[in-house]
């Protein structure tokens, strides 16, 4: 990613998180991700290099996949308790993830692409691992979704 | 009227076809493809009235899907509705013969305001 790349606004996230899950979504400052298992979609730029990640704890990978499609809060509850994501609301997320594009498309930075999603555990890939530890921008933020809870989210631009 | 809606998101065919239904074009036909593979055989078989289609796809992207029926001879009203949306893309499909983009995510609002020309 070039070094004219900016993160958007919290507003702008929250704006776009509202628009897509038909929720009000609050995004504000937040922490690092600590907790296990954590989730990372990838973004590449058109030669299949990673430019940018997108990265959810467990909760928010839930809650927002259970969101998009109206899946109710125990069904996403029961995702959290279980430690693993169903097939459903796995495949909703990666939507979520693909509209999240438009956090990194933006002003003249190359254009990059949702790419795929991996959680850990079993542990990332070396070279996902490899950009999380050397990522030139990142941002922590927390998203709290009505009716549903919160999580967190970090955005990487390598 | 009937309405083709192709993307290999099961859940984007859902929020489009909840949508339509918000925007006020509840009233009329919907039919699905996950691909451009499969879309050009449902145009074929259904004959739509109107298709929206994502852009990237396996099988067959929504501008091949496009290009496809456009040598065919299909002059279904086509229009994307697509997380990409670059100018290059624009052109790409203004070119090829699409009417619109719709970009994601997208409200009632942006969607009557698109398809009401087309639609009524």
């Amino acid at each position: 990613m070039s070094a004219l790349f900016s993160f958007p606004a919290l507003d702008d996230v929250s704006d776009t998180l509202s628009l897509l899950l038909n929720k009000q979504v609050s995004v504000t400052q937040g922490s690092p991700i600590t907790t296990s298992p954590t989730i990372v979609g990838t973004y590449i730029d058109q030669q299949g290099n990673v430019g940018a990640l997108g990265l959810v704890d467990l909760p928010l990978a839930s809650y927002t996949g259970a969101a998009l499609t109206m899946i109710p809060t125990d069904t996403a509850a029961s995702n959290i308790r279980s430690g693993k994501l169903s097939d459903e609301i796995r495949e909703n997320l990666q939507e979520v993830f693909n509209i999240m594009v438009a956090f990194f498309n933006q002003g003249n930075v190359p254009h990059i692409r949702y790419h795929q999603l991996h959680t850990s555990p079993p542990e990332f890939p070396g070279d996902i691992n490899a950009l999380l530890n050397a990522a030139g921008q990142r941002a922590d933020i927390e998203v709290d979704i009505q009716g549903y809870g919160a999580g967190k989210m970090s955005l990487y631009a390598v | 009227m009937k309405i083709l809606i192709v993307d290999d998101s099961k859940a984007m065919r859902l929020l489009v076809k909840r949508t339509l239904r918000l925007a006020g074009f509840g009233d009329h036909d919907t039919i699905e493809a996950t691909n451009g593979s499969e879309a050009i055989g449902v145009v074929q078989s259904e004959q739509p009235d109107l298709v929206l289609s994502d852009w990237n796809m396996p099988e067959m992207t929504g501008i091949q899907l496009l290009q496809s029926l456009r040598e065919q001879g299909t002059d279904v009203n086509f229009g994307f509705v697509t997380t990409e949306a670059s100018e290059e893309m624009r052109a790409m499909a203004s070119e090829a013969g699409a009417r619109f983009f719709i970009t994601k995510p997208f409200t009632p609002e942006s969607m009557e305001k698109t398809l009401t020309p087309i639609i009524g």
